[in-house]
């Protein structure tokens, strides 16, 4: 694949240097001459120095037979200008961005940006799993037909000891789907009654910000004998 | 000086983003014709230029913020307006502010100062006003120069 990366900082180089040993083929353009001087020494020649939403410089960079486009910059107007440059004008399959402010993110959404990173809310995510010992982790966010529903994560919490459940025996929140259950073991489990879960097991659905706080309750209480 | 050859029918809540040189001319210039305008801008020392009897009337309201947080523009009323403006000096600045008032916050009206030639159309294509200085400065001179 052709990709293009916005933004040569530590994210920008992250990125590339997952694409390059991933086998793509990258240019990284960013306006900053040191910051490209570095990603060529790491990388060979794959950066263009300019501004990242002219289309002479996006042209530079091979835009237009680019399969992706990954916005890493920290200004959330430049990533979702040349999002939008390499949808209209470049045709690129796919557009994939981070968003400094979640505040953006619905706006990143409703202009076509096919993947928003919400970056705030990922670190936070992770801060507060760190934190506690239960969490919920927001896997991916399903905004279809207007409901706000995520893609969730939720671990059962270790202090509530070596005791099993059945699956079935639990009543999960209405609305709420199960999708998969990950054991302690890392060993991935299609949601059946017979399933056995027990602290530590993950439990993935797709559900609502409400749901959510019933399966937090449920899954923190159920689990006491 | 500004010059406006449309009447503007009926006053209007206007909300410009950028109190520049060319965020005050538009505001001052719409509030004398019975507007009322609310102009955003980080730095309060921007409203100096701003004319002390058009705030004393509420004419013009000024607000310190960003304009690309959600926050800051409902604490604008850009709920409440019928025309978007984002005139500041950085094109990336003012595309950023006006689609969110466009998209998340449905103003009627977005008008957006965007110098780049290329992204100009391509943001009238995408449903802005994008207008850019350097085509206006153009035409002004050509004008001047064939008249």
């Amino acid at each position: 694949m052709h990709v293009v990366v916005i933004g040569a900082d530590r994210l920008g180089r992250a990125v590339a240097r997952w694409l390059v040993s991933a086998g793509h083929e990258i240019a990284v353009v960013d306006s900053d001459q040191g910051r490209c001087a570095a990603m060529d020494e790491a990388f060979g020649s794959v950066s263009v120095i300019g501004d990242c939403v002219d289309w002479a410089v996006l042209s530079r960079a091979g835009a237009n037979r680019a399969d992706a486009v990954i916005a890493t910059s920290n200004d959330d107007g430049v990533n979702l200008i040349a999002c939008q440059i390499a949808k209209h004008r470049f045709e690129v399959t796919t557009t994939i961005s981070v968003v400094n402010h979640s505040d953006h993110v619905d706006l990143f959404n409703a202009l076509g940006v096919d993947v928003t990173v919400d970056a705030p809310d990922l670190m936070l995510n992770q801060i507060q799993e760190g934190l506690t010992s239960q969490q919920i982790t927001h896997l991916k966010p399903l905004p279809a037909n207007g409901q706000d529903r995520s893609l969730v994560s939720i671990r059962i919490p270790r202090e509530y000891g070596s005791e099993s459940r059945r699956l079935g025996t639990l009543s999960f929140p209405q609305g709420t789907l199960l999708t998969l259950v990950i054991t302690r073991d890392g060993e991935p489990h299609l949601p059946t009654d017979d399933l056995e879960i027990r602290a530590g097991d993950e439990i993935v659905a797709v559900t609502t910000a409400h749901g959510e706080d019933e399966l937090r309750d449920l899954l923190s209480n159920d689990l006491v004998i | 000086m500004v010059q406006i050859d449309r009447p503007v029918l009926g006053p209007k809540h206007i909300l410009i983003v950028g109190c520049t040189e060319l965020g005050t001319a538009v505001a001052t210039a719409l509030a004398d014709l019975g507007n009322t305008v609310h102009i955003l801008d980080t730095e309060s020392v921007a409203f100096d230029r701003l004319s002390k009897s058009q705030i004393d009337e509420h004419r013009i309201v000024p607000f310190v913020g960003d304009g690309t947080s959600q926050e800051n523009l409902l604490k604008a009323d850009v709920l409440g307006v019928d025309v978007f403006m984002a005139l500041t000096t950085h094109d990336t600045t003012n595309i950023l502010t006006a689609q969110l008032a466009k998209h998340h916050f449905q103003v009627e009206v977005v008008v957006c100062r965007v110098d780049d030639s290329d992204l100009q159309m391509m943001y009238n294509d995408l449903g802005l006003i994008a207008i850019g200085a350097n085509a206006l400065l153009a035409d002004t001179a050509i004008q001047a120069a064939t008249a």
